[in-house]
């Protein structure tokens, strides 16, 4: 869950609020756990029931067309992310002097070692200790004495900031809604919780896990708008910073070097636990669709193609983020595009399976979870289309 | 010793039967489903439409 809160949602995070301070998003991101909460705790429902991934739930129940599509979108989707991860990683290491080549090269070989040698008891302890990491954000928000009232008072006045070019703004909020939920956060919760063993009775402790998943992720999500939007908003240009500007921008801030090394390794800690997690729910996925033996407690020799096609599309994305003047413009882009398409087809299929009496019993959805769900499905719908309608006619609005 | 032996017999029938997976045959698409897979196919097609115009604004 804390792997939500991935290398590509601390970039964006930091500039939401390097370009919108703390007003409208700190009240958004709060929305957004109940949001991940109601969307992951299906998946987990799902695979304590079914005992199958999402992959394999896809391909079975919907024909070997839709299963296609989707194993073909996610492993899409996952290299783009993967690239995505490991640009982070390079970006916060270099703050340390590490060239990007031995950054990325490392990322790659701790992401593989992780995936092949660990069994799943310590690969999930290992995978969490690296993401308890994520916490560095909150003593940097505290570092950057921000000002609580303004922080609290965002709740009571909320509205959308003056002077927001609205294609840029539909563009934020997408892109903060596609840090919450996203494709491969789907089905890797889903195949964790099957390799796990997790059963009908382990549903509630999963909810409960699920649960405090989502309130971490949410106060990272929070402290990182909470850092940039204390110390970078209002300084001229802070709309178009990247990261690397507003690392610089920190640097010379209250938090000082000492608080931006610590955000730069945040940055690469939150690169490294979601290309762990990305990796594991490739494999996992083209186990499970092509019904090949697929667990990490399988050894190398014996699931070679499960293990094989995480790292190919791990060794797949380093190997683009290490070749030079690589259009990133294009490759954000694809990221955002391909999870734009699939992101409301794989939730449909959850929401579909989650009714299906026949599969579910009495774990079929609730009515209000499907109100939940439909309107997350609706907004994401709603907001991908506003985006690709602003992107082609810019001068529309 | 045989009391034993039924209480390891117990938890493994019961472990098997916890640990399958469930039965999954393909369904028959019908009702609001039928109309959601429609959707679905609809929306794609938008959205490729969308992505390739998205391309052709790259610079």
């Amino acid at each position: 869950m804390i792997a939500d809160n991935d290398a590509g949602g601390v970039i964006t995070y930091a500039q939401t609020g390097a370009q919108y301070g703390i007003g409208f998003f700190i009240p958004f991101l709060i929305l957004m756990i109940p949001v991940a909460y109601i969307v992951q705790e299906m998946t987990v429902r799902l695979g304590a029931v079914t005992k199958r991934g999402h992959a394999e739930m896809i391909w079975k129940r919907y024909g070997k067309f839709w299963g296609a599509f989707s194993l073909l979108d996610l492993t899409i989707a996952n290299i783009l992310t993967l690239i995505t991860e490991f640009i982070g990683i390079a970006t916060g290491l270099k703050v340390f002097g590490v060239p990007s080549l031995y950054s990325v090269i490392g990322g790659f070989v701790v992401v593989s070692c992780v995936l092949i040698f660990l069994r799943y008891y310590t690969w999930e302890r290992i995978a969490l200790w690296i993401a308890a990491g994520n916490l560095v954000f909150v003593p940097l928000a505290i570092m950057a004495h921000p000002n609580w009232q303004k922080v609290i008072e965002s709740f009571a006045t909320w509205y959308i900031p003056h002077g927001s070019h609205f294609s840029t703004f539909v563009y934020i909020i997408l892109a903060n809604l596609g840090t919450t939920i996203a494709p491969w956060m789907l089905f890797f919760q889903q195949s964790s919780v099957v390799d796990k063993g997790l059963a009908k009775i382990d549903i509630p402790k999963g909810q409960l896990d699920t649960f405090i998943g989502s309130i971490i992720m949410g106060i990272v999500a929070v402290s990182i708008v909470i850092l940039t939007g204390s110390l970078v908003f209002g300084i001229p240009g802070a709309s178009g910073f990247d990261i690397n500007h507003i690392m610089l921008i920190l640097s010379k801030s209250k938090i000082g070097q000492i608080g931006t090394d610590l955000f730069a390794l945040g940055l690469a800690e939150a690169g490294l636990i979601a290309a762990i997690a990305i990796t594991a729910s490739t494999s996992w996925a083209t186990g499970e669709a092509l019904d090949l033996e697929r667990s990490i407690n399988s050894k190398f020799s014996q699931a070679l193609p499960f293990y094989l096609s995480g790292i190919l599309s791990a060794a797949l994305a380093a190997t683009v983020v290490l070749i030079p003047h690589m259009p990133l413009g294009l490759l954000n882009l694809g990221v955002q595009v391909i999870a734009t398409i699939f992101m409301p087809a794989a939730m449909l299929f959850l929401l579909m399976l989650l009714n299906d009496k026949e599969i579910m019993g009495d774990y079929v959805n609730k009515p209000w979870q499907n109100i939940s769900a439909f309107t997350i499905v609706g907004i994401l719908i709603i907001a991908n289309m506003l985006y690709g309608y602003t992107v082609i006619f810019p001068k529309g609005f | 010793m045989t009391k034993n032996t039924n209480i390891e017999e117990f938890f493994e029938a019961e472990k098997e039967n916890i640990e399958k997976p469930i039965n999954v045959e393909r369904t028959n698409v019908k009702g609001w489903i039928k109309w959601a897979f429609w959707a679905l196919r609809i929306y794609i097609a938008i959205m490729l439409v969308l992505i390739g115009a998205s391309f052709l604004h790259i610079k």
